[in-house]
Order: C-alpha cells, then structure tokens, then sequence
C-alpha cells in the first residue's frame, strides 16, 4: 500500500518537472501593440478582423497582452505612440493604414511589424517587393486594382473627367492617384487631380470641381474621411457620381464603392501575425491583397441623385446599402 | 467743443502740438514704410519664386521623391496657400504647363471662383491662367529652373495686385494703430511728464499771482521741483515777498499821507478858525496882486463871499481910487521887499467910510523867489477918534495949564519980583537947551511950562529970609532947601500933560546925590529938572541978587563947566556952554 503511494507520488512528480517547463513557455505572456492611424470606420473593421482572428488561434487575451493605440489622424500623435511602442519591447507590433505603418517601419527595426490596409507598401517604399519585403515587415493589402475601380464606373455610367480627392501629406492617399493617373489614357478617362489640404478649403474649392468634372473618386484620406458627407451632398445634387474603394465611405452615402472586406483584410493580416509568433521571419511571408471584392451601391444615394442604374450593372452588385 | 479758458490754458496747446507732431510723423512713417512694405512684399514674393524653384531643381535631383507631376502639384500647392499667390505654375522649356489646375489655382478666392466659374466646364489650365490675368490684375512673377547649369523649365507665381495693396494696407493699418498706441503712451508719458514738470509749478504759479493780486501778500509757491523751476519758484517766491514788503511800506506811506494830510488839513481848519476869528480882514495875493485866499472878515468887509473872491483883484472889489492906491502899495512892498505898514481909509460895502491899519508883508519861496503878499488890515476908525479927541483934550488942558501957569507966574511977580525974573529967564535958558539937544517938543513943552513956577515953593517963605543980604543961618537954610518939596505939593493935583510937579521937585537935586530935598543922583533925576537946575544955576549967577551983586556970566559957565559930569549932566552943560560961547545967547525974560 505505502509503496504504490510513494511510487504514485514519484510519478507524480516526475509528471509534473516534465510539464512545467512547457507550461511556462506555454503561458509565456505574448506583448502585442496594434496602432490605428485614425478611428475611421474601415480601421476599427481591420482592428476587430485582426483581433478575432488571433482569438481563433489562440492568441487571444489573456494569453497575450495588446496594446490598442489610436493615433486620431494626427501625425504628432502617431510619433509619440511609436516612441511608446519602441520603449515597451513588444513581441510584435500591428500597424494599420499606411500613414502609421510608414511611422513605425522607420523607427522600430528590431521588432516584426505586420501592416494591414497599406494600399501600396512597394510604392511607399516599405517593401522591397511584394514576395518579400526584405525587412521586419510583412502585411496585407487593401488595394483594389484601379482597373476593377476604372471599369465599374464605366459600367454605370459614361464618365469622361474623374476628379480625385487626395490629400498631399498623405502617402497612401497619394499612391491610389498615381494608379489612376497611369491608367486614365487607356480607359479614356481623364483624372484631374484635386489636392486637399484642410477640412475648411473642401467647400471652397468642390463647386468648382463639381462643376467641371462627370465623376469623383475618394481616395484614403483624413480629410476626405471628415468632410464626406458634404462632398456627397454636394456630388449628388450635381448628379455626379462618387466612387472609392473604402467600404466605410460607402457606409456615408457614397454612392459606389469597389472595396476590399476591411473585416477579412484583418483576419488576413491575423494569420500573418501568428506565423511571426510561432517564429516565422517577415521577411519571409508574402504581402497580399484580397482576391475578391465588394460592389456595393448606396442605394439611398441612387435615389436622391436620380442615378440610372443600368440593370447589368445591378446584377453584379454583391453588398446594397440603405 | 473745449471751453474757452481749457484751449488758452498751456497744458491744453502743449497736448495738441505734441498730438500734432506725433500724428504727422505718423502719417509720414506710415507713406515711408507702405511704400517700402509693397517693395518688400514683392521682394519676399520673388524670393518665394527663387526658393520654389530652387526646391524643385533639388527634386529633380533625386529620382526617388519626383515619379511624376503629383510632386509638381504638391510644390505648387504648397505655394498658393500664400495670400498674396493666385495661382503658381510649372512649365518646361517647350512652354508645356506640368502642374494641375486644382492643384495651381487658389480656389479659395471668390474672385477666382467668380473668373472661373463662368469659363466651360472642360477649359484647360492655360485658358483659366489667360483669363485670369485679363481679369483681375494679376503681377507675374517667373523664376527659372535650372539643373546644373541648364535651364529645365520655370515657376510662375500669379499675385493678386488687389491683395498686394490689400496686404499693404493692412500693413499700413497696423502700423498708423500701432503708431497710435505708441503716439498715446508718448503723448501720455510726455504730458505727465511735462505736467509734473512744468504745467503744474506753472499752474500753481499763476494761482500764486492771482492770490497775490487779490491781497493775499503771504501767499507762497509750494511744490517739490528741482533745477531751473526750482530756481524760478524760489525767484518768484522772493519776489513776492519784496513785492509784499514794499505794498505794506507803500500801504504805510499812503496811511501816514492821508495823516499828513488829515494833520494839514486840520490845521487848514485851525488857521482857517484863528484867520477867520481875528478881528482883522487877512488875505494872501500872488505876484499879480490876484487874491489868493482871504478869511471871513475880508468877505463881511467888502460884501462877497471869501469863495468868489479867489482870483480878483482890488480893481473888482473897491471903489477905483482906493484900489489904486492898495495896488501902489503892494507894488511897493513887491520892489522894496519890505515889510509896509500904513493907515489908511477904507469905504465899506455900506458905503461906511472907516479907517484902517495895513500891514503888508512880501512872500517868498524857499528859493527866495518872491511869490506874492500878505496883508492884513484892522478897522482903527475907534482908536483914530479917540486919538484925535486926546489930542484935543490934551491942547485943552495944555491951554488951561498954560493960563493956571501964567496966573502963578503972575501972582509971583506982585510978591516976589526978582524971583519972577529969575523964573523966566531960567525957563528961557532951559528952552533954549533942550531945543539944542534936539529934545522932543514934549520935553521943551514940559520945560516951558514947569520953568515959570520952578519956585513957586518960595511963597511960603517968609520975605524977609528970602530978601535978607547977609548969610543965611542954617535955620533959614533948611527952610529954603523946603521950597522945592512946597512947590511939588502946590502943583502935585494939578491936571496936566506934563510931570511938571516932579520937575520942580527934581529942580535942585545934583548929578552926584549932593542935592536936595531927596539926594536923588544920575538917571533918577528927569531931563527936565538936570536941564531946569543948570539954567537955574547959570541964571542965578550971571544975574543980581538981594543978597549980592551979579558974579557975571563967565562965573555961570565956569561955576557949570568946573562941575560937569559931577553936579550937572555933561550933556546939558555942553549944550550950554555952546548956546552962549558959540550962539550968542543972551539971558531975557521970555515972553509968553
């Protein structure tokens, strides 16, 4: 009887020495600080996508500790959470949007970053290319090919001038224009650039944009973000179209959009982060974009602009706003 | 808008000048620095140019920030933003405008919404710039764009003229406020500087002078000052107390005047009291015999009042010939400069002829210049009369004497003849005398009368004593020496004019004491009795006696001459001694 206790004690403790070293490793507490450039809604998607998706598996609080910082749009605000981040020796550090991406690339060299809804991170000159970013960078895209953008709006509508709106402190803004300015010729589009500095001059200078041109794209820009729905106000009562391909914008009475999930672009980004935190190198995992993507139309704005709607077009429509 | 006294008052002008100064350098600053703001603006504008394209050469450098025309457009737009920029361009050297249109123009302008918004919806950018510049005034500012050494094309700067001027303006503006706000506390800072200064000891010196001149003689500056105020406080301050000395002294000075006067003229007043009360008419005249002043008196005595006579002259007051007549004397004292004293007659304003005593007496300066006469005149027609009624009285009695006298002599001639002759030839003796010692007729009247009688005392003694030839006894001596003491007691009630008892009393008394009856000597004994007792002596003498025979008359002169001085007055024996030696004088009886 006593030896099979003192044989069962052993065991016992054998059992355990041999799992307490994996348990500790196990619950090793994981740091993870996620930035947000601002609180536009496309951001906040791409945060819940990432979040839930690193829940699935197993990367959920409490086991690891995330730090969600937003820096409200502001470029000062930004600088300072980077010093933050740089300062707490975190594990791993998710970026979203491009702005905060490009922040945290140049500062924090020695931690694994991993962006999402960076519309170009080859453009902006935060990867090498998009197989390998050469860096301790890797991520996932929001872009949506400029063609898809260029050829639903030629489905709704025979546009001739396309004003963009971008914003030039703006990377990511920025890039979307060049896209489309290298591909006005072949879809006989001419893009005419509208450059957007503050909130304040955007009433001043679309009448006259409005006045001149058959369609607006809404490129991803904080200015942009904050006085929309002025613009489409403005926009519908011109019967002109208004087109971007940030499903949030949508949302604000955009009329169309060609968007990428912000939602699946996060889980996306997710998937990513957890092959880093199993020991993967960022380098070595491939920046991608979403192969498939939303058409949505804001139908409330059909309405009040008296749009016809071509029923082709209608039929291709995968997402109808209210 | 200001009262009178605030725009005379010295602080008020002292405000406006400093005000007008600061604000005309203030309008001058202002033309200066506007002038020089618009250099400068367009200054700092090509600089701005000159910067751009600086900037883009060193884009152009780096192929990693400039892919495309998006950077051009950025720059550009960067460049509007500035206030006084309409639109900024880029341009290669074909000419080829490389910027956007809503990237190079400020569309924020409703000047620049109202050009474009008219133009068609698909004008191009080189259009809108055209338009533009045709329609607003627009200043072209071009800088090239050079890339070592080579010129790859050029930035133009569109400036809004309107905005230039306006940004001047506002310059200006903020410089005139400015200057305002600089002018106020300057002119602030000066004012109570200058009214601590100068304005208030100023002010309180004028308040000074005011209480000064309204009497307050002790009144004194008192504020703290320093330097060339403080010398001018203190100067005032002693001045004013010279000033206050010397209005009391004057003060003083006019009180004791007034005195002076109040003294003289109370003294007027009493002069004016005796003159009138004087029972004498008194009167000043000036060198042309004008009446100068005359007193009360004068008034009754010619009928007008004393007031109305000032400036006549005796021709305007008297009857023609006594007016001349006073003139004439006034002339006279006037060239003599003696006093004159006359009587004279005067008609009365009644027409009642009066008598009048004048004294008239010159006036003269304290030069010694002569300035007029005064005169004053009593009425004496009372003591004239009674005078005149004297004078009868006294030739009255002298007649009654003068026939008592010759009933005397008379009576002395039946008892006594001898002595009767003696008598006269005596008294003729005596007369003669006093006539040589140039005597007064009373004196001779008196020795006249006194002469006849001088031994009237002789009646009462016996005959016999008086005829008897031999030598008297002492007995019958002491009678005789009695005669002259009788003869006082028989004359001494008579009523005359003359002593003539006393004469005859005196008649034997001698120079020395030696006489009789009463030892008088020298000055006791009258004239008349020294004269009486040396013709008594000559002619008793020279003349025959019962009791002798006549001794001659050189016994007489030698007996008088030996005893001159001694029993006789030395006057009178010369007197004789010159009647007989050298006037042939002979002794008779005399006639009545």
């Amino acid at each position: 009887m006593n030896r099979i206790k003192i044989q069962g004690l052993v065991i016992l403790i054998a059992l355990v020495s041999m799992i307490n070293p994996l348990c500790l490793e196990a619950l090793a507490e994981k740091r993870i600080g996620v930035l947000l450039w601002s609180e536009e809604l496309r951001y906040i998607e791409t945060k819940n996508g990432i979040t839930e998706q690193l829940g699935k598996e197993g990367f959920g609080e409490p086991a690891v500790k995330l730090t969600i910082e937003n820096a409200g749009g502001s470029k000062a605000k930004l600088a300072d959470i980077t010093q933050k981040f740089a300062k707490a020796k975190m594990d791993l550090i998710i970026a979203i949007g491009t702005t905060a991406t490009i922040a945290v690339a140049r500062e924090i060299k020695n931690v694994p970053i991993v962006f999402s809804m960076v519309y170009d991170p080859v453009e902006v000159n935060i990867a090498r290319n998009w197989k390998s970013s050469g860096n301790n960078t890797t991520g996932t895209s929001s872009q949506v090919p400029v063609s898809k953008i260029m050829e639903t709006l030629k489905r709704f509508a025979p546009a001739k001038r396309l004003a963009v709106l971008y914003t030039p402190a703006e990377k990511n803004s920025i890039v979307q224009l060049k896209k489309l300015l290298r591909v006005q010729s072949d879809y006989q589009i001419e893009v005419v650039p509208v450059p957007l500095t503050n909130s304040e001059e955007v009433a001043l200078i679309l009448p006259e944009v409005i006045r001149t041109v058959d369609a607006i794209y809404l490129s991803g820009s904080s200015i942009v973000g904050k006085t929309i729905s002025m613009i489409v106000d403005l926009a519908t009562k011109a019967k002109v179209v208004t087109i971007t391909h940030l499903d949030d914008l949508v949302s604000k009475r955009v009329l169309l959009g060609v968007c990428a999930n912000s939602y699946a672009v996060g889980r996306m980004a997710a998937r990513k982060a957890v092959k880093v935190l199993k020991g993967a190198k960022p380098s070595s995992i491939p920046i991608e974009t979403l192969n498939n993507f939303d058409l949505i139309i804001n139908i409330k704005t059909a309405r009040a602009g008296q749009f016809n709607i071509p029923p082709s077009f209608m039929k291709s429509v995968t997402k109808v706003m209210e | 808008m200001f009262n009178k006294k605030l725009r005379q008052s010295i602080g008020f002008k002292f405000l406006i000048i400093v005000s007008a100064i600061l604000l005309a350098s203030t309008v001058v600053i202002s033309t200066l620095i506007a002038i020089n703001e618009r250099a400068m603006l367009r200054y700092s504008l090509i600089n701005k140019g000159n910067g751009l394209a600086s900037y883009i050469t060193k884009l152009s450098k780096d192929p990693l920030v400039v892919k495309d025309r998006i950077e051009l457009d950025i720059i550009v737009n960067q460049a509007i933003k500035d206030e006084e920029v309409l639109y900024a361009v880029i341009q290669d050297t074909s000419g080829n405008l490389l910027t956007s249109q809503y990237a190079s123009i400020d569309y924020r302008w409703p000047g620049v919404r109202n050009i474009v918004s008219a133009l068609p919806r698909d004008s191009k950018l080189k259009d809108i710039i055209a338009t533009m510049k045709m329609q607003a005034g627009v200043i072209e500012i071009f800088t090239p764009i050079t890339s070592d050494a080579d010129t790859i094309g050029k930035v133009t700067l569109g400036l809004s003229e309107h905005k230039i001027n306006q940004q001047v303006v506002k310059t200006i503006i903020f410089i005139i406020a400015l200057n305002l706000v600089v002018m106020f506390i300057i002119g602030a800072a000066l004012f109570v500087a200058s009214k601590k200064l100068i304005l208030d000891p100023i002010t309180e010196l004028v308040h000074a002078t005011t209480r000064f001149a309204k009497g307050e003689l002790t009144t004194r500056v008192e504020i703290k000052t320093t330097g060339e105020m403080l010398a001018l406080v203190e100067s005032f301050n002693l001045m004013m107390e010279d000033l206050g000395k010397a209005i009391i002294s004057k003060e003083n000075e006019l009180a004791w005047r007034k005195q002076a006067e109040n003294k003289l003229r109370e003294g007027r007043r009493q002069l004016k009291a005796i003159l009138d009360n004087i029972p004498a008419i008194a009167w000043l005249k000036d060198k042309e015999s004008r009446l100068v002043a005359v007193n009360e008196p004068f008034g009754k005595s010619c009928g007008f009042n004393p007031k109305d006579l000032v400036g006549k002259t005796d021709l305007d007051i008297w009857p023609r010939d006594l007016a001349e007549k006073y003139r004439a004397d006034d002339k006279e004292v006037m060239e003599s400069g003696k006093r004159k004293q006359v009587e004279e007659p005067l008609t009365d304003s009644k027409g009642k002829a009066l008598w009048i005593e004048t004294i008239k007496t010159p006036i003269y300066d304290e030069q010694g210049n002569f300035v007029g006469t005064a005169g004053i005149a009593r009425d004496i027609t009372k003591r004239r009369k009674a005078e005149e009624s004297l004078k009868e009285t006294l030739e009255s009695l002298r007649k009654a004497v003068g026939t008592t006298i010759q009933v005397m002599v008379s009576a002395i001639e039946v008892r006594d003849p001898y002595t009767a002759g003696h008598q006269l030839r005596s008294t003729d003796l005596a007369r003669a005398i006093a006539t040589e010692m140039e005597l007064s007729q009373d004196t001779i009247d008196a020795i006249r009368m006194a002469g006849p009688i001088h031994d009237i005392g002789k009646l009462s003694i016996p005959a016999e004593i008086l005829s008897k030839p031999t030598k008297l006894t002492n007995n019958e001596f002491d009678l005789i020496k009695e005669h002259p003491r009788t003869g006082f007691e028989i004359l001494k009630d008579v009523k005359s004019p003359w002593p003539l008892a006393e004469i005859i009393y005196q008649h034997h008394e001698r120079m020395d004491g030696s006489g009789y009856p009463r030892n008088l000597k020298g000055d006791e004994i009258l004239m008349e009795a020294r004269i009486l007792a040396v013709a008594d002596v000559v002619e008793a003498i020279a003349s025959h006696r019962p009791y002798r025979a006549a001794l001659g008359l050189n016994a007489a002169l030698e007996e008088i001459e030996r005893n001159k001085g001694t029993l006789y007055d030395a006057d009178v024996v010369d007197a004789c001694l010159r009647l007989f030696l050298e006037k042939e004088f002979h002794l008779q009886r005399p006639g009545f």
